[in-house]
């Protein structure tokens, strides 16, 4: 079990809920991954297909799992904080997955932007997800403005290239021990996403990679199964990988090899 | 009078709430997020808030998200 603030969360799988074949499709992910936490969003609704977020609200909301809102798409401080607050009034939470892109051809946070509006957003009470990169004085500086929680990429969103620079991510680890770490983007893979784990993330956070399989439910299973395996490895203690060989079978006794001379007692 | 709402010029009743707005545009059942000018508005204070002319009226409902 981890938390964030005083909310206890047992699965270490956070599912983005964009992309899927189906609702049902969809739902059925949400059931097999056992998640706790979806991640939603807000979008201009024309008055022709005003029932749309209507009815996506309606297949989510009775499923028992928690909404984190997005600011995905919001490209400044101001169109952030309040796309926020819109967010906490409509879904009635003060979670926030906080998006400010700084860059349309690979979707990188714009970390200036995103430092200003969660030190804004924490001052308004919100309880903020910062979406950002894996850059360790971005990660303290949102610490700094309040974050309780932080959600470095592991790659670009939806590129499913898994862990691209896993050693900053352990610094990250190493460097923020009591901060909840979520690994937000980049993951296409179960072995990715487990990889995270074993590194001492408290969860990951994907979308893509279970929406686009062939059989969305069952990529959505396997993701909950590595997370679980990789959160198991770490906290049974992972080795420390060694540059030379050490021989696991024990060399006293082994065969073929001049006796020991045995001293006796005069 | 004529005011933007998302992103569109639309002609509204002078002195007309946001609920009122809502309501002639078909959202009466409607789950949404209301912000004028960039200001959220939240949805207890729609029947009171009254629009003004040029006010710039983003109405946004939940979608599905990453």
């Amino acid at each position: 079990m981890w938390s964030i603030g005083d909310t206890k969360i047992n699965s270490h799988l956070l599912l983005g809920t964009s992309r899927y074949p189906s609702p049902a499709s969809l739902q059925q992910s949400i059931l097999r991954a056992e998640v706790e936490i979806i991640t939603v969003s807000l979008r201009r609704e024309t008055a022709a297909k005003q029932q749309d977020g209507q009815r996506f609200w309606d297949h989510v909301k009775d499923l028992n799992v928690r909404v984190l809102p997005n600011t995905a798409g919001c490209y400044s401080v101001q169109e952030a904080v309040t796309t926020a607050h819109m967010a906490r009034d409509l879904f009635a939470t003060n979670w926030i997955k906080l998006e400010v892109i700084g860059d349309d051809y690979t979707l990188q946070p714009d970390p200036f932007g995103l430092v200003k509006a969660a030190q804004q957003l924490v001052l308004d009470g919100f309880e903020v997800f910062p979406y950002t990169t894996d850059d360790l004085i971005v990660a303290q500086r949102l610490i700094d403005v309040g974050c309780r929680v932080l959600m470095p990429w592991a790659a670009p969103i939806g590129s499913g290239l898994g862990l691209t620079n896993p050693r900053a991510l352990q610094l990250l680890r190493h460097r923020f021990p009591k901060v909840p770490l979520i690994v937000d983007a980049g993951i296409g893979r179960p072995s990715h996403a487990m990889a995270a784990m074993e590194l001492g993330y408290d969860a990951v956070l994907l979308n893509t990679a279970v929406a686009e399989a062939d059989d969305p439910p069952a990529m959505a299973a396997a993701f909950a199964a590595a997370v679980a395996f990789g959160r198991l490895g770490f906290e049974a203690g992972l080795m420390e990988p060694r540059s030379f060989a050490v021989a696991s079978t024990p060399l006293l006794g082994r065969a073929f090899t001049p006796a020991v001379a045995i001293e006796r007692p005069s | 009078m004529y005011v933007r709402i998302n992103g569109e010029s639309r002609q509204v009743e002078e002195s007309a709430t946001l609920q009122q707005v809502l309501f002639n545009l078909g959202y009466q059942e409607s789950f949404v997020a209301v912000a004028v000018n960039k200001s959220c508005i939240k949805r207890s204070d729609l029947a009171v808030t009254q629009v003004k002319a040029g006010d710039d009226i983003e109405i946004l409902a939940p979608m599905a998200g990453g």
